[in-house]
């Protein structure tokens, strides 16, 4: 018999013991790829009757949902079933004297767990694509093709994770704990290292810091990785290239370790103590890392209490510590002589802390002079990708790409803000930075004579437009206009629910059509400045290159002017609001506030919170006796009544005629800022009107 | 020709085997007897490619056996604890061992199912202990292999199946000359089955002989002199053991026996019988001329 590295008989063996997990996941996976678009025809039918158009594409991280079960359970218990083996003395010794090569049992047990996960992955997709096609819905197959490729590479990253640590362990308990370790340790350990590096340094980006950045590209690991966002089209090529080597890289080393894995070291924990202490020091880490963490911003702030916490986390690692040693050895003796073995965690702990400590420092020393800078890049926003599931994307980022600026007064006021941050950090040991509602927060990429670096800064409007001022792309705006596909849902996410998909559309319509006749460069400018959280925004799909994009505008009276009525009538209509009062109020509120003087008035219990930590502001103007209430637009209505009762019974003049409305109508006007946004001070005659007429 | 050569492993701090070194001959069954812990199960996993030694070689025809499939395929080995697929019956293991070993011979698994009387399709987990060696004896049978190695094999077995499963063996190495490795801890078990014996303790290889040898050439002497023992009576005579009660010696004699016989009788003893040993006895002297004692326990467990 030759020393082959695959066997087709035991592949077949292999693909004939992974049935039962196999046809339950297929059968579970096969399902929810029917139900899915079932459930989406029906809640589209149902709640958008009548819709003027006929057929729907969901987002595309809803077409086929259940392939993450593959990734995260299935794939991971198949290899757990199959390389089962190994945990018992019998069935090892069994597979081990069999007339194979060791690597050729590995390659062909490995193939027929790939096997099952390709067949399932393919079939419930095809059948995926089926039901949306019978369901009426369009447009499912590029998606599905996008996701595809995660789900099988991630799946097989998964599974070769698994068998990685059930080479190196004997045991049920000590496979799925090395498993859970192997696949989440290095990104716990990097994810707390950055987040502690960031948080105290506060201008480093934190999906920029090195390693981290790397990890959250693990496809096995990232419960929000299945992206079908084109934007991210580089993030998701590099994902997949990542966890694709680090797949063959666990594969790999999972095959030299089955070949000199002992037989013996099944029921054992691990095959020798080195590797035990090694397993010990790993788990105990994990509860280390928040200590240190902590321990970084003590180090920083004396006056920032840690004590109880990490005496508290300690004693936990401690347990851990202890637990693990008795669990996987079930003996006293060895948790006794393992003892020692804590000098490496203490040793660790201190390493992490002075590493964090001197990440930090170094972040901040970052601060190049003018003439050091080379270049300046404005980086597109990166909130949709592998670690958030915010997957909407601003349309002008996102066919604008990132922009670079070597403009020396642009470059210039980097330099400036960058030092003058820094320091500020510094002096005030990271605690004083606020970025103010003022600002506009910008990640930079900023390449020096002292190399690249990643940087989160804050600018005031003056010195971001004149940031913006810099680009010079050759755009001429006329790119960033609403294309005329629009495949999906049309939705305004700060209007109620039930103003309907229909008005949605005809706002977005309008708006593409108004902005035809706009000035693209002055659209264009509007876009590279504007606060999209302090905006109206309307959010649709279209298809951009072959691929669909999630996409927000933010809606702007100066541009549209007709759209803005058209959402203004939409809202009247939906809270049952006469509009033309409404108006009236909101003028006089508009004017009262742009006639807002510091000088005459004072903040009245400056900011402060409520019981859902809400934040909300109170001015009072010492002349006309008038509040404004200055607040978040997540307050429950509740929320808004215990701020109206408070006013009421601190008002120096015992007015009682505070009420609160939701203003984006102001913003649409001004197309300004938040506390701008949110503002109202209405009459007695204006708040019984609306409480009369306000149906929550 | 199975040869192994100064093998050791150790589990850690123990050690399991210490330079065990002896051979099988082609077409024979070697018996293989010591107490729990002497290492026949780690021997039989190291011959069967299961365990890797520590020190020495072990070689099939001249192959070496770990990790070579080609060696591997020409072995059988049933593990004194067997491995069955979880909920399996017969069928789905013939179903496993037929896609594994290529040598899997269906009909000679239908023929010993038929024989054991085992039901191929009930669960195998619902199946005694007896019946489960059964099984394990017949899917290596199966396999048609050349070397097939039992662990404890008859342990678990009624009479009449024990019997069975030795006729068996020795019908494979008689009609296709296979050769088989039997371990066991009672030496009465293998003693009408094996061509050749050995004996592990405490890791090492004690003792190892050819079975016919072992009973030819080993005798016991009751002699008596009318006087007392004449002087040089036992010259050139190899005797093992010597133990007197009264006028009476009983010997333990290796050596020709009518040679033996020629030599005293010209002493003119009053009393000259040749008895004949049992294996036991034949065990425990050589054992106690290398100077191996086990205690009485573990003689009275080897020799049961």
């Amino acid at each position: 018999m030759k020393n082959k590295i695959f066997s087709y008989r035991l592949w077949v063996e292999g693909l004939r013991r992974l049935r039962i997990p196999g046809f339950i996941a297929l059968g579970f996976i096969g399902i929810s790829a029917i139900l899915v678009p079932a459930s989406v025809f029906v809640e589209s039918r149902l709640a958008y009757a009548g819709s003027i158009r006929d057929s729907f594409i969901t987002p595309e991280t809803a077409t086929h949902p259940g392939l993450v079960l593959l990734t995260f359970i299935v794939a991971p218990a198949m290899a757990l079933t199959l390389f089962s083996f190994l945990n018992r003395r019998r069935s090892s010794d069994f597979f081990h004297a069999l007339p194979y090569s060791r690597i050729c049992i590995f390659t062909s047990f490995f193939l027929s767990i790939a096997a099952w996960i390709c067949f399932i992955a393919v079939s419930t997709s095809a059948l995926n694509l089926a039901a949306y096609a019978v369901f009426g819905f369009k447009g499912a197959f590029l998606p599905i093709l996008r996701v595809l490729p995660q789900v099988l590479i991630g799946s097989i990253l998964a599974s070769a994770s698994v068998t990685l640590a059930m080479t190196l362990t004997g045991t049920l308990f000590s496979n799925l704990t090395v498993s859970a370790l192997i696949l989440y340790f290095p990104k716990i350990c990097a994810g707390l290292f950055a987040t502690g590096v960031t948080e105290s340094a506060r201008i480093v980006p934190l999906e920029y810091f090195p390693v981290w950045r790397f990890l959250r590209y693990n496809l096995a690991t990232s419960a929000s990785a299945f992206s079908t966002d084109p934007v991210d089209g580089k993030e998701l090529t590099v994902a997949l290239v990542y966890s694709a080597v680090l797949a063959i890289v666990y594969f790999t080393l999972s095959c030299i370790l089955f070949v000199k894995r002992k037989s013996e070291t099944a029921e054992r924990s691990a095959p020798n103590r080195a590797v035990q202490t090694v397993f010990r020091i790993a788990v105990t880490m994990v509860i280390c890392m928040p200590v240190c963490t902590m321990l970084l911003f003590n180090v920083t702030d004396d006056s920032y209490v840690v004590l109880i916490p990490v005496l508290f986390l300690y004693s936990v690692a401690l347990t851990v510590w202890v637990l693990w040693e008795l669990i996987t050895t079930k003996r006293w003796i060895n948790v006794l002589k393992s003892l020692p073995y804590l000098g490496i965690v203490v040793v660790l702990n201190v390493a992490v802390v002075l590493g964090m400590n001197a990440a930090k420092n170094e972040a901040l020393d970052f601060t190049p002079a003018p003439e050091e800078i080379k270049s300046v890049t404005i980086l597109a926003d990166r909130q949709s990708g592998y670690y958030t599931t915010y997957d909407m994307v601003e349309y002008a980022d996102s066919l604008k790409g990132d922009k670079v600026i070597t403009n020396a007064n642009s470059v210039k006021t980097v330099s400036e803000v960058l030092s003058k941050t820094a320091k500020s950090i510094k002096s005030a040991g990271g605690y004083s930075y606020d970025t103010g509602i003022d600002y506009y927060n910008a990640t930079l990429r900023i390449e020096s004579t002292r190399g690249v670096r990643y940087r989160e800064l804050s600018f005031t409007s003056m010195q971001y437009r004149s940031l913006a001022e810099g680009i010079e792309d050759g755009s001429t705006g006329e790119e960033t206009k609403i294309p005329e596909e629009i495949v999906g849902r049309v939705n305004v996410p700060s209007m109620p629910e039930f103003m309907g998909e229909d008005a949605c559309y005809r706002i977005l319509s309008t708006m593409r059509d108004e902005l035809k006749g706009a000035d693209a460069g002055e659209w264009r400018d509007y876009l590279l400045t504007v606060d999209y959280d302090n905006t109206v925004n309307v959010e649709f799909s279209t298809v951009v290159n072959g691929s669909y994009m999630n996409i927000r505008v933010p809606l702007n009276r100066k541009f549209a002017p007709k759209a803005a009525d058209e959402f203004l009538s939409a809202v009247g209509k939906a809270k049952n609001i006469d509009r033309d009062y409404a108006m009236k109020e909101v003028e006089k509120i508009t004017k009262f506030h742009l006639a807002y003087d510091p000088e005459k008035s004072y903040k009245y219990g400056d900011y402060a919170f409520t019981n859902d930590y809400n934040e909300y502001a109170v001015i009072l103007d010492k002349e006309s006796g008038q509040y404004l209430v200055v607040y978040n637009p997540d307050f429950t209505n509740e929320s808004r009544k215990e701020v109206v009762d408070g006013l009421t019974d601190e008002a120096p003049t015992g007015e009682d005629s505070f009420y609160v409305v939701t203003l984006y109508l102001s913003d649409l006007e001004t197309g300004e800022t938040a506390e701008k946004t949110y503002v109202s001070a209405l009459t007695p005659e204006a708040v019984d009107y609306i409480l009369n007429n306000w149906h929550y | 020709m199975i040869k192994i050569e100064g093998v050791t492993k150790k589990f850690g701090e123990a050690v399991a085997l210490d330079r065990v070194t002896c051979s099988v001959s082609d077409g024979s069954i070697l018996g293989m007897i010591g107490s729990n812990g002497a290492g026949k199960s780690t021997l039989l996993r190291i011959l069967a490619g299961v365990y890797k030694q520590d020190e020495g070689t072990v070689t099939v025809d001249g192959e070496t056996l770990w990790d070579n499939p080609s060696a591997k395929s020409r072995i059988a080995f049933v593990p004194d604890e067997s491995y069955f697929l979880a909920g399996s019956n017969l069928r789905r293991m013939e179903q496993t061992y037929s896609s594994l070993f290529p040598r899997f011979d269906k009909k000679r698994f239908a023929e010993l199912t038929a024989a054991f009387g085992l039901n191929p399709a009930a669960a195998i987990n619902t199946f005694s202990k007896g019946m489960k060696r059964q099984a394990a004896t017949i899917l290596a049978l199966a396999t048609r292999s050349d070397y097939i190695f039992f662990d404890e094999t008859f342990d678990g077995l009624d009479p009449i199946v024990r019997n069975y499963v030795k006729r068996l063996i020795c019908e494979d190495v008689i009609d296709r000359g296979a050769t088989a490795i039997i371990t066991s801890h009672s030496l009465r078990e293998l003693e009408d089955t094996c061509d050749q014996l050995a004996m592990l303790h405490r890791g090492g290889l004690v003792f190892e002989s050819d079975v016919q040898n072992l009973r030819t050439s080993k005798f016991k002497v009751q002699v008596a002199f009318r006087e007392g023992p004449p002087e040089g009576v036992f010259d050139g005579i190899d005797v093992k053991h010597e133990s007197r009660l009264g006028s009476v010696f009983n010997l333990i004699v290796n050596g020709d026996r009518d040679e033996t016989v020629g030599k005293l009788k010209k002493f003119d003893p009053v009393v000259l019988e040749i008895l004949p040993m049992t294996l036991e006895e034949v065990f425990t002297y050589e054992l106690e001329a290398l100077g191996y004692f086990c205690d009485a326990s573990e003689m009275e467990e080897l020799m049961k």
